[in-house]
């Protein structure tokens, strides 16, 4: 019995809940404050986070497809065809006549200061003169060529050829014979002579004449040359594959015509010819291989096998079989030519065939090839002409562009290949150069939180339209969330969990539309699981340091005197201490 | 001019100026020690008027009290000596420096305000006990004086002898302040007691015609400044006063008197400014602390007092009385109203249905109060003599003054928890119906004066018993 009354207290069942109540609501303070202060810390959670961004990727595409269609390689606009070599030089040869040496050095001059139609005149003349002379009509050939009298180059080149002994150089070269059987210029001349002719007939001459003599003669000449020893020279290095044929008389230099320009005009007549056919036999001769290659890294042989069958045998695409057995037999062996335009023209052709892939793994091994053709093409973007350059600019920015966009390769765009592109295209080049540079921020940008920020000032800086740079944004933060999100599925900790679908939430803005995946992530995240990470937030609490702690439970324990003190209070003004004293009194 | 020095009869220490300088000692206590003495020896010769002496003649508390023959109080001859300036010792008379001190005193102040305000800085809260002349503030104290029991001197009745009959506590004095000094635990308390009548006549009557001046309120000016709580004593039997003339008038007008120190407190505590001239001070006061949002931030105690000598035939409970005088319908006057019991009403509904204006006072200017009922002493109805230790709702009620719950601020003040009371108990309608009129008792009261019991020892005597033992 206690000796003296007491006031009446807050009763035990108040009391407790009322603590319960203050120990749930600080309980939960803390698990708020935790969740927030490591809303922040997102560049640990940003580190395991795998950043795909399929969005971002599709729209690149879209906007690479809509500005770069895909052309098909049916006519000479789109392949390139190599020019006529240089012209002779008169200081290697010797035995020319005076009169004739007089007229051709006369007409170089005056094709040198621009006076066409007065070289053609003066080596016309020559050439009338004396019918066994080959140097002299075959300049003018050259010259009448370039200056796009097609009719007359021709026919100048035909009596050229029947000059020279192309029929003793052919017998030589397939006897496997050397240069030595037959003069060095000799050679070199019927190899100019029948480049000229074929180029000119290959674009469709006045004669209709097939090309194919004039195409394929010069290649098999070229064995004279490699059977003799003599290399080529790129890049000032020697070379076996990439002969140089200098002109009748010069040296081989930099602008000498080359191996791969005779190939390169070969395969383009085979591409532009739609109505080429030959017979089974010479079908089965050139198409037959030995063979075993993998599809991986021949893959064209894959594909000439298959087009070559006769269960698959089309007549009208038969040019195209043969374009193909060329173009394996150059790459076969070895890299892609180092050589712009046949890399161009062999990527054109690859594009072409990719529908005959008999396999995946044979598509597959023309999508290597054609990459790298593609950086040959792009190597060598600088030697091509002006027109030229204009004709490759799409094909390579399109496929550089869309390697980069699907994340295979770096952006190498140069300035030069955008100057060469048309106006719209070269807009939408600008603008994937500029999201493709900034996608590579991504995780710095997820990291520092800061993206609307930095899309923003990217944006002023690119001068891009609000609308496409809108919409690349919106894809890029689902994309973000998304890739946040999806890490969701590997945690195992609740705290994580939680922290990266706030953070996964956190990067959409509220016109963006909630990935599906993120919805999903946060419906598995069910209520369940939030209270077990308060607890567990709780729990580790305890782990805290002592001052974390100690500060909680001070703050704990303030708040519940305050609570008690109200409860006191309440109390103090419903209660009767009068009747507390009497009741006192009685029980004494 | 020789320095007069006391020895302090709490520290032992010497006392040169106005009080000790070890501890809260006054030279007043001291000299006033020595003339209580020199004084109840005249009363037991039959020497001296027992009605001029102060009744609670001992400022500084009773246990304090010095042995005037074995401490070294100034002896009679040095009586005089009160007033003057001690330490410098300048003083060449007895009546010069009295003099001076009358002059310097505010009109109206009173006695003992000095003192009050050496303690309060010495770290003494004042309580101020306020009510109408015999509603039991000194009766009240004493008894918590009694119950606290920190007072064992107290505990003799014959020391309160000069100051009580057999009705209790005499009127206190209207010229000085009584206050007595508590410590509990590390807190000093001083309770201050005034005369009722001086709270009378802060505000007119209604036969009174004249207005309010400065000097009726400015005893209460500097305790208002200093003072940590409020006791208002509302005679719960007097408040149905059915006498006429002055005292049934001043009994009937208790709550509004109770509702108009609460508003002086608080104009005097925040704002105490000048009235204009176009206004009476009455009305500016009134003005200023219905201007003045914030609220009274000192727990205000209301205690019934009296509250046991209720009857059946006790008038009403659900309106202020003073509606009905003069002229009380016939219907209302015989209605039969049932009386109020302390042990089984609630003192919150009864302060709620039975002082509504001063309760709307409260809430309006007022953070804490609460009410509740108090009885200090009772009359055995055998004998009609006072019953020893029968007092009941003393020591618990003063507790709740000085507790923490009282002095923590927090955001639920009584207005707001009265309002959630309310609004809860709209989920619980049967409750409903306390908020409109004075419900039955919560619980029978099979003796509603069990205060009386004379074998019923005082919570402070069995206390004492304990410390004793």
């Amino acid at each position: 019995m206690s000796t003296r009354p007491q006031a009446p207290g807050v009763p035990v069942a108040t009391w407790l809940l009322a603590a319960l109540a203050a120990a749930i609501g600080v309980g939960a303070g803390l698990a708020t404050v935790r969740g927030r202060s490591q809303v922040g810390e997102t560049s640990t959670l940003v580190d395991g986070v795998i950043v795909r961004t399929p969005r971002v990727e599709s729209l690149e595409r879209r906007w690479v497809a809509t500005a770069f269609p895909e052309e098909r390689p049916d006519s000479a606009d789109t392949c390139l065809v190599a020019p006529e070599g240089p012209l002779a030089c008169l200081e290697g040869l010797d035995g020319l006549s005076p009169v004739e040496e007089g007229a051709v050095s006369e007409a170089l001059r005056h094709q040198g200061n621009g006076k066409h139609q007065v070289a053609e005149s003066v080596l016309a003349s020559v050439v009338r003169e004396d019918p066994d002379r080959w140097l002299s009509p075959l300049v003018l050939g050259m010259l009448l060529s370039r200056n796009g009298k097609a009719a007359e180059a021709e026919r100048m080149l035909d009596q050229c050829l029947e000059r020279l002994p192309t029929r003793a150089i052919l017998d030589a070269a397939h006897a496997n014979e050397k240069t030595a059987s037959q003069e060095l210029h000799l050679v070199q001349a019927a190899i100019h002579a029948y480049h000229a002719r074929g180029r000119i007939q290959l674009l469709d001459a006045p004669s209709k004449a097939p090309p194919w003599i004039s195409l394929k003669n010069p290649i098999g000449s070229l064995k004279l040359l490699a059977n003799d020893g003599r290399v080529g020279m790129f890049d000032e290095q020697p070379t076996w594959t990439e002969l140089t044929i200098a002109a009748p008389g010069c040296q081989p230099t930099q602008g000498s015509l080359r191996s791969y320009d005779l190939y390169n005009n070969l395969l383009v007549a085979y591409m532009l010819k739609t109505d080429y056919h030959d017979t089974w036999a010479e079908r089965e001769e050139e198409f037959a291989r030995e063979d075993l290659s993998d599809p991986l890294i021949n893959p064209l042989l894959s594909i000439l096998r298959h087009l070559s069958d006769r269960e698959n045998w089309k007549v009208e695409r038969e040019h195209l079989v043969w374009a193909v057995s060329n173009a394996e037999r150059l790459l076969k062996v070895g890299p892609a030519p180092r050589d712009a335009r046949l890399s161009f023209n062999l990527l054109v052709l690859l594009e072409q065939v990719d529908e005959f892939a008999p396999d995946d793994a044979t598509r597959e091994g023309l999508e290597r090839r054609r990459e790298q053709l593609t950086i040959e093409v792009a190597n060598g973007f600088e030697r091509l002409t002006s027109d030229e350059r204009h004709k490759v600019a799409p094909l390579l920015a399109r496929r550089q562009l869309m390697a980069a966009v699907e994340g295979k390769d770096d952006l190498r765009l140069d300035d030069e290949v955008v100057m060469a592109l048309p106006g719209d295209q070269a807009e939408v080049a600008r603008r994937l150069t500029w999201s493709l540079s900034h996608r590579g921020r991504l995780r710095e940008m997820l990291a520092k939180g800061r993206l609307d920020e930095e899309l923003a000032q990217s944006a002023t800086e690119a001068s891009l339209g609000s609308e496409a740079t809108a919409e690349w944004s919106s894809a890029l933060r689902r994309d973000l969330a998304v890739s946040t999100a999806a890490r969701v599925s590997v945690e195992t900790d609740p705290d994580v969990q939680a922290r990266l679908i706030h953070h996964a939430r956190g990067l959409l803005s509220p016109e963006d539309r909630v990935p599906e995946s993120v919805q999903a992530a946060s419906a598995s995240f069910s209520l369940a699981r939030r209270l077990h990470w308060e607890v567990r937030s709780l729990a580790e609490a305890e782990r805290a340091p002592v001052l974390v702690g100690g500060a909680c439970f001070v703050m704990m324990a303030w708040l519940l005197g305050r609570l008690r003190t109200q409860l006191l209070r309440r109390r103090a003004l419903f209660a009767s201490y009068y009747r507390a004293e009497l009741d006192w009194k009685r029980r004494r | 001019m020789m320095a007069h020095t006391w020895t302090c009869p709490e520290c032992k220490g010497t006392i040169r100026g106005e009080s000790c300088n070890d501890c809260t000692v006054f030279r007043d206590e001291v000299v006033g020690v020595a003339r209580e003495s020199r004084e109840r020896e005249s009363v037991d010769a039959g020497v001296v008027d027992p009605e001029s002496i102060s009744p609670m003649g001992l400022p500084g508390g009773r246990d304090e009290l010095p042995d005037a023959e074995t401490h070294a109080a100034p002896s009679s001859e040095a009586w005089p000596e009160r007033g003057s300036s001690i330490e410098s010792g300048e003083a060449s008379s007895h009546e010069e420096p009295v003099r001076a001190e009358e002059e310097q005193k505010r009109e109206g102040q009173l006695d003992g305000e000095e003192q009050i305000r050496v303690l309060v800085d010495k770290g003494y809260e004042p309580i101020l006990v306020a009510g109408v002349g015999g509603c039991g503030k000194s009766e009240f104290i004493q008894r918590y004086l009694l119950e606290s029991e920190r007072h064992q001197a107290l505990q003799n009745e014959n020391v309160l002898g000069g100051r009580r009959d057999e009705r209790g506590a005499r009127p206190t004095t209207e010229e000085r302040f009584e206050w007595y000094r508590v410590e509990v635990g590390d807190r000093k308390q001083l309770i201050v007691d005034v005369a009722g009548e001086l709270f009378r006549r802060t505000r007119p009557t209604g036969d009174e015609e004249h207005e309010v001046t400065q000097d009726q309120i400015e005893f209460l000016r500097q305790v208002a400044k200093d003072v940590r709580g409020i006791v208002l004593m509302l005679d719960l039997k007097g408040l149905w006063d059915q006498r006429s003339g002055h005292f049934g008038d001043v009994n009937r007008e208790q709550a509004k008197t109770l509702a108009w120190i609460v508003k002086l407190i608080k104009y005097l505590r925040e704002d105490d400014s000048e009235p204009p001239p176009v206004l009476g001070l009455h009305d500016h006061i009134d003005i200023q602390a219905n201007s003045i949002k914030k609220k009274l931030d000192v727990p205000v105690l209301v205690l019934f007092s009296r509250s046991d000598e209720m009857t059946e035939e006790q008038p009403p409970t659900e309106n202020e009385p003073s509606r009905f005088r003069g002229e009380l319908p016939d219907e209302l006057r015989t209605r039969k109203r049932r009386c109020i019991r302390p042990g089984a009403d609630s003192p919150l509904l009864v302060g709620i249905h039975c002082a509504p204006r001063l309760h709307g006072t409260l809430l309006r200017h007022v953070r804490y109060f609460r009410y509740d009922f108090s009885q200090s002493l009772a009359v055995d109805p055998a004998t009609s003599k006072h019953v020893p230790d029968s007092s009941c709702g003393v020591l618990l009620n003063m507790e709740w003054l000085w507790s923490r719950a009282t002095r923590a601020g927090g955001f639920m003040t009584t207005s707001r928890w009265l309002a959630l009371e309310k609004a809860l108990d709209c989920l619980r309608p049967w409750r409903l119906s306390r908020w409109s009129r004075l419900p039955e008792p919560e619980k029978a009261d099979p003796s509603p004066r069990p205060c009386l019991s004379p074998s019923s020892p005082t919570p402070a005597g069995e206390a004492l018993e304990e410390v004793v033992r």
